[in-house]
């Protein structure tokens, strides 16, 4: 036998992944060099093993979520802008048909211009339902991606961008009347208390406000 | 979540379940970390190797499908991630950096100092040793030691036959211990 295919053949043997052990065992039996080289390779092969794999924090699989959730958001958001794009065409078509050449009527917003978040509240309220997630480890484990006890900078920025991209997403859903039907959106409410909750029906009040005319 | 198998889990996340996602995530960090971190040798490149390869197995969930291992469909892109990396940069494994969310390995603290240092010699002399095999055989070798895949799941990864990836980790096995004796580590 050569040298590469007793090698091979003590390798597969070690990893149980022998074609016929019987034959391999009996060598074994009757060669004490293929004995040490198979002591030798399960030594190296045990410390291999040994090697920790690295620990990784809760924070990881957030950053993925969030960055998965970011890639799916012009999507959903094109979904529901589309129809406003549609009705703005319709307007300078109907300006140009009756040879008024002037800009869509007042009170429809710009396709490209999204409305801003009010400042403070709302991300406040969000952040505050973060913030209980040790009480409620469910649902906030659901809604946050995020088991993590202790502060960490740079979940607590994701958090914030989190906040920041589903409070948006609210007011598209909302609009496109997708409430009910969107299970992130239902915990994202159960995990707000009263007040919270009061904070976040004024924000879609106001959206819905803004979002009138279309 | 230990009880919900993966395709269980892969199913809901088609579905749009990004919890199940997430559990996902968790449940492969780890493993895929320590793939990509042994391969390309730098903690912050294995972070972003890792995370890309998560993120590019949801974008390609619609296509898998029951037969379809999770595992080795997640291996294979984060096989082809650390490869053109590797190939981009033209490292061999060096320049570890810190990073926010790798945390060093607890060690026992009850541990003989002596003792405790002896396998810290000994660890580092194999991932010194580990580092200097070529890309196509350290694969092989991490996938089977590290990961604990078995020769077909390894061949799914690699996208070889059985036979290659037996030939392959006995070559593998050679390098290393060659190296190993190279760096004074022959009573290992």
């Amino acid at each position: 036998m050569k040298q590469q295919e007793e090698f091979e053949m003590l390798s597969a043997y070690l990893d149980g992944e022998a074609e016929d052990p019987a034959t391999v065992e009996r060598w074994l039996a009757g060669s004490p060099e293929a004995a040490r080289r198979l002591e030798e390779l399960r030594r190296m092969s045990a410390h291999l093993k040994a090697v920790p794999a690295p620990e990784v924090s809760p924070a990881f699989a957030t950053r993925i979520v969030a960055r998965v959730r970011e890639t799916a958001a012009p999507t959903r958001r094109w979904r529901v802008w589309a129809p406003v794009g549609a009705l703005c065409a319709l307007a300078l078509v109907a300006g140009i048909w009756v040879g008024l050449p002037q800009a869509p009527e007042e009170g429809i917003p710009p396709v490209t211009a999204l409305p801003d978040l009010p400042d403070g509240e709302a991300e406040q309220a969000l952040l505050g339902a973060f913030e209980r997630r040790d009480a409620v480890p469910e649902t906030a484990d659901a809604l946050a991606f995020s088991t993590s006890p202790e502060p960490d900078p740079a979940l607590d920025a994701t958090t914030e961008e989190w906040v920041a991209g589903m409070a948006d997403t609210l007011w598209f859903d909302a609009l496109a009347e997708e409430w009910e039907a969107d299970e992130d959106l239902d915990m994202l409410v159960q995990s707000l208390d009263a007040r919270e909750l009061e904070t976040f029906k004024e924000l879609l009040r106001e959206y819905e406000r803004k979002g009138a005319t279309i | 979540m230990s009880g919900v198998d993966d395709w269980q889990l892969v199913a809901r996340a088609q579905a749009g379940d990004m919890n199940a996602f997430a559990d996902l995530v968790r449940r492969y960090q780890a493993p895929v970390m320590q793939f990509c971190l042994r391969m390309v040798g730098s903690v912050q490149d294995a972070e972003d190797l890792a995370q890309e390869a998560f993120v590019r197995v949801h974008r390609h969930l619609h296509r898998l499908e029951p037969r379809a291992r999770f595992m080795t469909v997640l291996f294979g892109i984060a096989r082809n991630l650390a490869l053109n990396a590797l190939r981009d940069s033209g490292r061999r494994g060096r320049g570890r950096t810190a990073s926010l969310d790798m945390v060093p390995p607890v060690g026992d603290e009850s541990m003989r100092p002596d003792h405790a240092a002896r396998l810290r010699e000994v660890e580092s002399v194999i991932l010194a040793a580990l580092e200097a095999v070529s890309p196509e055989h350290r694969e092989v070798l991490i996938l089977r030691e590290m990961n604990g895949l078995d020769y077909d799941a390894i061949a799914e990864v690699v996208g070889c036959p059985k036979g290659t990836v037996r030939s392959r980790l006995a070559r593998a096995r050679e390098q290393l211990r060659l190296q190993v004796i190279a760096l004074g580590g022959k009573d290992l």
